[in-house]
C-alpha cells in the first residue's frame, strides 16, 4: 500500500512538472524584443518554440534539470540550465551580437555619424563614370549644381564660396591646397588623390558636420577602403602621362597595400595642342603614393598614407608692365595615419597627419619661396547611447608654420626684371585646438534630429569662438528626403604669397536640401543663405568684410532606354559683397549656371559623354588709366572707385570624353578620347591691359584641346 | 601498406568531395511553436511561393497582392526586420510574375521597392544580405548602365553574409551565384563550384524555423547542374541531378535540365 502510495506521488509530481510551463522573454543588448528566436531544450531538441512579436515565449517543460538553448540570427546562442524554480517565474534572456563576426563587417562598412547630413555620397565607381571627372575624385564634384567652380581647377568651390572655405579631408586629416598647380588643368589626375585609393566620398555642400573644423563653408570628406576587393597591377600611358598602381592583399588577408606613381609631362600634350595653348610652356610633375592597410585583432585597424610629389611648370604671364615666363615648383610629402577601434556600441578614432612643402615661384622681378609645415592630431569618440541616438565628441590640435622668403616688386605694378625689389621673410605660424560635441537623434524612423557645437581653445592670443549647427532631416516614401540644416562655422584662411596671413573667417548659413530618387531619376532641389565674414578680394588691397550669397538649385537626371542617361543642373545665385561699408556685386553671381550631360554607357561597346556648362562671365573691378611713375618709367594702374561693376563675357564649354572597355581573359584595357571645349569658345578670364592702360585686350580659359591615352589593367 | 592504402583512399574521397566542418554545424530536429498572433508568418516562405504559383495559373495577381497587403498590415503595427525580408520576398516573386506578364517596368519597380526595404533595414543578418545580394543581381538586368555598382553591391552583400554566417547555404549559393554570371575574362568562374557544392551539403535550416527563410538549396543543385553542363562534367552533372531530383522530385525547373543531360 505504502509503495503504492509512493508511486502515486511521485506519478503526480512528475504529472506536475510535466505540467508547468517556462515563461520568459529574449531581449537585445538594447533591451528591445527579438522575435522569431529559436527556444528548446537541449536533451529534447526536437520540439521548441518561437518567440512572438516582444520577444515573450511559452515553453512546456517536460523534466528537471535540463537546459534551455535560445538563439537567433546574427546572436550568440545561450544555454541556461534550468533549475526547480525556473518554472515559477519569467526568464528574462539577453542575446549578444555575435562578436566573432559583426564588429568586422561593421569596421568595414562603418559610415560617419553624420553621413545622413551630406548632400552627395559618392564611391569609386560614381568617379569613374562621372562624365567630366575625367577620372579625378574633386572633379568628380563639379557635376553637382553645387559646385561653383569658376577656375577649371580641381580646387572644390561650393555654394558661391571661395575655394579656400572649403576643407578637403582624406581619412579625417585636413589636406589644404588638395590639388596640383592649378594653371595645368586636363592632364592626368588633377587632384593630389587616386580614385582606386577610395571607398567613400562624402560632399557636404553647406553646413560641414561640426565632427570636423576649419571650414566656413563646405566639407568633401574621402575616405579610404577598408577591405581591398582584388590584386591588381594597372599601367597608364596618355599623351602627358605614365603611371603604375599595384593593390595586393596580404596573405592573411587581414592587410593590404596600394601604391601607385605618376610622370606627367608637357612635350606631347602641348605639342598637339600648340595652337590653343599659347600660354603653357613646359611642365613635369612626378608623384608617388603609398596606403598600407592592417586589421589588428578583430575590433581595431591601423592605416597609413603617404603621398610625395614634385612638381614644376613655366607657363606665360602678361602683366602691363611686363610680360614674361612664370616658373612654378613644388616639392611635397605627406603623410597620414590612422588608428581605429570598434567597440560593440563605441568607435574611438586617432588621426594623425604632418606634412611638408617646399615651393618656389618666379615672375619678372619677383622670387618667392615658402615652407609650410603641418602637423594635425585628432581624437574622436563615437558613442551609441541607445539605438536610436548617437554622439561623438572629439578634439583637434593643427598647427601650421609658413615662412615665406620673398624679393617683390617695391611697387606692386612694376613686375620688369630691371624695376626695383625689396626683400622680405614673413614666418607665419597657427596652433588650432578645438574640441567639439555632435548628436544625432533618430526621433522617428523618417526624421533624423542633429546638433553640434566646437568651440577653440586659444593658444597665442586667437580670439574664442564657438560654431554651431543644427539639423532636421526627414524620409518618406522611401523616395524624397529633405534636409533642413543652419549653424555658425569658422576657419582659418590658407596663405599665400597674395595673403600672407592667417586670417580668422566665419560665415552664418542656412539651407534647404530636397532629394526624390527612383529608379531610373534623381531630382534634388536646394535653397540656402550663406553670410560670410572677412575674405580677401582678388582686387589688390580689397577687403570683403561680408559676402552675402542666396542660392537656388535644381538638378535632373534620368536613365533611359536601359544605355542612355540625361542630366541638367541650373543654379541661381546672387551674391553681394560689403567693402567699405558700400554694396557690389560679388565675384560668384551667376543668373544661371548651367551644367547638363548626356551619356552613352554600354558595357560591351564604349561609353560616350557629352557635356556643356554654361555661366554669364564674373564681375572685376576695371581700371580706368594709368598714372605714369616716372622714377621707374611704369604707369599705375588706377583702379574704378565703381568696385565689380563690369563683367566678363558669358562662359561655354562643351566636352566630349569617349572610353572603351576591352577584355583580354586577365586583362584589361580602357582607352579613352576627350576633346575639351570641343567648339573652341573663347572664354575670357581676366583683363589683360597695355602697359599705358589705354587700352585692353583678354586671357582666355583653356580652348580646344585633345587628350588620349589608356589603361592596361592585370586582375588576380 | 594497408595504412598507406587506407590513407590514400581517405585523401582521394576528400579531394573528390567538398569538405565541410560538421562540428561547426548544428543538427537540431527542432520543431518550432509560434504564437496565434504570428500565424501568418509560420510557413511564410511556402505560403508566398504557393500565391506565386496560384497567380500565375490565373494570369491574376490578387493572390500575391493579398498576402503582400498582409505582410504590410503586420508590419505597420510589428515593425520586425524579418517582416520586412518577407515583403521584399514577397515583391521578387512579383516582379517575376510582372516579368512574366511582360510588364517590364511594374517588375522593376516591384524590385526595387524590394532592395530599398532590404537596403534601409538596421542590423542585417546574414539571411537579410543573402536575399538583398540576389535581388541586387536580379537587378542588373533592367540597368544595364548600372551593371557595375549592382554587380558591386551585390558581391559585397554575398561576402558579407558568408562572413557572418560561414554554414549558411543561402550566402554560399549567393557568392556562387555572382561568380556564376560574372564572365569569366572579368575574374568570374572560380568559386561556383566550391560554393555550390557546399551549399547543396548544408542544410537548409542550422534550427528548423517556421518563420525563417529555407530557400536555396534547389537553386543550389540547379546552378551546380547547369555548371557542370556548361563545363561538360556530364558524368558529374548526371550525379547530381539523381541527387537534386531524388530531393526535390516535383520541381519543374530541375526536371527540365534532364533534357539536356540524356544520352551525354
Amino acid at each position: 500500500m505504502r509503495i503504492t502510495i509512493l508511486l502515486g506521488l511521485l506519478y503526480w509530481c512528475t504529472w506536475a512538472w510535466g505540467q508547468t510551463q517556462l515563461k520568459g522573454v529574449v531581449l537585445d543588448e538594447d533591451k528591445q524584443a527579438i522575435f522569431a528566436a529559436n527556444v528548446f531544450l537541449k536533451q529534447d531538441p526536437g520540439t521548441g518554440v518561437t518567440t512572438d512579436f516582444y520577444g515573450q515565449f511559452v515553453l512546456p517543460l517536460q523534466q528537471v534539470g535540463d537546459t534551455l538553448v535560445v538563439s537567433f540570427l546574427g546572436y550568440e546562442r545561450q544555454e541556461i540550465p534550468l533549475v526547480d524554480s525556473d518554472g515559477k517565474r519569467p526568464l528574462e534572456v539577453i542575446l549578444k551580437t555575435n562578436q566573432h563576426v559583426l564588429p568586422n563587417i561593421v569596421v568595414q562598412a562603418k559610415d560617419p555619424i553624420s553621413e545622413q547630413f551630406a548632400v552627395v555620397k559618392m564611391d569609386k565607381m560614381d568617379v569613374y563614370l562621372n562624365p567630366i571627372a575625367q577620372g579625378d575624385p574633386l572633379k568628380a564634384i563639379t557635376i553637382l549644381p553645387s559646385s561653383t567652380t569658376i577656375d577649371e581647377s580641381a580646387n572644390p568651390s561650393l555654394r558661391g564660396s571661395a575655394p579656400d572655405r572649403t576643407r578637403v579631408v582624406f581619412n579625417g586629416v585636413p589636406i589644404y591646397a588638395p590639388v596640383r598647380s592649378s594653371q595645368l588643368n586636363n592632364q592626368g589626375f588633377f587632384s593630389l588623390f587616386n580614385p582606386e585609393m577610395i571607398r567613400q566620398q562624402y560632399v557636404y555642400a553647406s553646413n560641414p558636420p561640426l565632427t570636423y573644423g576649419n571650414t566656413s563653408a563646405g566639407l568633401v570628406d574621402i575616405q579610404t577602403h577598408q577591405q581591398l576587393r582584388q590584386n591588381q597591377i594597372q599601367f597608364s600611358a596618355g599623351l602627358a602621362n605614365t603611371g603604375f598602381l599595384v593593390s595586393r592583399k596580404h596573405r592573411s588577408q587581414k592587410a593590404f597595400l596600394q601604391a601607385y606613381g605618376n610622370f606627367q609631362f608637357s612635350a606631347a600634350f602641348v605639342g598637339l595642342n600648340q595652337k590653343n595653348l599659347p600660354r603653357l610652356k613646359d611642365f613635369r610633375t612626378q608623384d608617388f603614393g603609398l596606403n598600407l592597410h592592417a586589421s589588428i585583432g578583430e575590433k581595431s585597424s591601423f592605416n597609413s598614407f603617404h603621398y610625395a610629389i614634385d612638381e614644376r611648370y613655366k607657363y606665360l604671364t602678361t602683366l602691363p608692365s611686363f610680360e614674361g615666363n612664370a616658373i612654378a615648383g613644388k616639392r611635397r610629402y605627406f603623410v597620414i595615419n590612422n588608428y581605429r577601434y570598434q567597440g560593440e556600441r563605441a568607435v574611438l578614432t586617432i588621426n594623425n597627419g604632418l606634412d611638408f612643402s617646399n615651393g618656389d615661384f618666379e615672375l619678372g622681378n619677383l622670387d618667392s619661396k615658402n615652407k609650410t609645415r603641418r602637423a594635425f592630431l585628432g581624437m574622436n569618440y563615437e558613442y551609441k547611447v541607445v539605438d536610436d541616438w548617437e554622439i561623438q565628441i572629439g578634439s583637434s590640435y593643427d598647427y601650421q608654420r609658413q615662412v615665406f622668403r620673398d624679393s617683390f616688386p617695391r611697387f606692386y605694378y612694376a613686375f620688369a626684371p630691371e624695376t626695383p625689389t625689396e626683400f622680405a621673410r614673413t614666418a607665419l605660424k597657427n596652433h588650432n585646438w578645438e574640441t567639439y560635441f555632435y548628436s544625432q537623434w533618430k526621433i522617428y524612423p523618417e526624421l533624423i534630429f542633429s546638433a553640434g557645437v566646437r568651440n577653440n581653445l586659444s593658444l597665442q592670443d586667437q580670439p574664442a569662438y564657438l560654431s554651431w549647427q543644427l539639423g532636421l532631416k526627414y524620409f518618406w516614401q522611401n523616395q524624397h528626403s529633405v534636409l533642413l540644416s543652419g549653424g555658425k562655422y569658422h576657419n582659418y584662411a590658407t596663405a599665400n604669397f597674395f595673403n600672407q596671413n592667417i586670417q580668422l573667417q566665419s560665415s552664418y548659413q542656412l539651407a534647404l536640401d530636397y532629394a526624390w530618387e527612383n529608379d531610373h531619376t534623381l531630382v534634388r532641389a536646394a535653397l540656402y543663405h550663406k553670410k560670410e565674414q572677412e575674405q580677401l578680394a582678388p582686387t589688390p588691397f580689397i577687403d570683403f568684410e561680408e559676402i552675402r550669397t542666396m542660392g537656388a538649385e535644381f538638378y535632373f537626371e534620368r536613365d533611359f532606354y536601359n544605355y542612355f542617361n540625361w542630366s541638367f543642373s541650373n543654379s541661381v545665385i546672387q551674391q553681394k559683397v560689403k567693402i567699405d561699408g558700400d554694396t557690389y556685386v560679388g565675384p560668384r553671381d551667376f543668373d544661371y549656371f548651367i551644367k547638363t550631360t548626356f551619356q552613352y554607357q554600354h558595357p560591351r561597346l564604349f561609353t560616350l559623354a557629352v557635356s556643356y556648362l554654361g555661366r554669364p562671365g564674373t564681375f572685376y573691378t576695371p581700371i580706368n588709366g594709368g598714372l605714369l611713375n616716372e622714377s621707374i618709367n611704369f604707369y599705375e594702374p588706377l583702379f574704378s572707385t565703381d568696385l565689380y561693376s563690369q563683367q566678363l563675357g558669358q562662359y561655354d564649354r562643351i566636352d566630349i570624353n569617349i572610353n572603351r572597355y576591352f577584355s583580354l581573359e586577365k586583362f584589361a584595357l580602357i582607352t579613352f578620347l576627350s576633346v575639351n571645349n570641343i567648339f573652341n569658345f573663347k572664354n575670357e578670364r581676366e583683363v589683360l591691359y597695355f602697359r599705358d592702360y589705354s587700352g585692353f585686350d583678354f586671357d582666355y580659359y583653356q580652348q580646344r584641346t585633345i587628350y588620349f591615352g589608356c589603361v592596361l589593367q592585370l586582375n588576380e | 601498406m594497408i595504412r598507406l592504402f587506407l590513407f590514400l583512399l581517405l585523401t582521394a574521397s576528400c579531394q573528390a568531395t567538398p569538405r565541410i566542418d560538421f562540428e561547426q554545424i548544428e543538427f537540431y530536429e527542432t520543431f518550432t511553436l509560434t504564437d496565434a498572433s504570428d500565424s501568418l508568418l509560420v510557413d511564410i516562405q511556402q505560403k508566398i511561393y504557393d500565391r506565386f504559383v496560384q497567380s500565375l495559373m490565373s494570369q491574376d495577381d490578387q493572390q500575391l497582392l493579398t498576402i503582400e497587403k498582409q505582410l504590410a498590415d503586420l508590419y505597420a503595427t510589428n515593425a520586425q526586420n524579418l517582416i520586412r525580408y518577407w515583403e521584399s520576398y514577397a515583391r521578387y516573386y512579383h516582379a517575376i510574375y510582372a516579368l512574366k506578364k511582360g510588364d517590364r517596368e511594374l517588375a522593376e519597380q516591384y524590385l526595387s521597392q524590394a532592395i530599398a526595404w532590404l537596403d534601409q533595414l538596421k542590423k542585417k543578418n546574414a539571411e537579410d544580405h543573402a536575399l538583398l545580394s540576389m535581388l541586387q543581381g536580379f537587378a542588373i538586368q533592367f540597368n544595364p548602365q548600372k551593371t557595375m555598382q549592382l554587380a558591386m553591391a551585390s558581391k559585397q552583400n554575398a561576402e558579407l553574409a558568408l562572413a557572418i554566417d560561414a554554414q549558411n547555404l543561402r550566402a554560399h549559393y549567393v557568392v556562387a551565384s555572382n561568380d556564376f554570371y560574372t564572365p569569366e575574362q572579368y575574374g568570374g568562374g572560380k568559386k561556383v563550384e566550391a560554393h555550390l557544392q557546399k551549399a547543396v551539403a548544408l542544410p537548409t535550416q542550422k534550427i528548423k524555423n517556421d518563420l525563417l527563410p529555407s530557400w536555396g538549396k534547389e537553386e543550389a543543385y540547379e546552378m551546380l547542374i547547369k555548371w557542370y553542363i556548361k563545363k561538360e562534367q556530364w558524368e558529374t552533372a548526371k550525379t547530381y541531378f539523381q541527387e537534386a531530383i531524388a530531393a526535390f522530385p516535383d520541381n519543374y525547373q530541375l526536371s527540365q535540365l534532364a533534357t539536356q543531360l540524356v544520352s551525354k
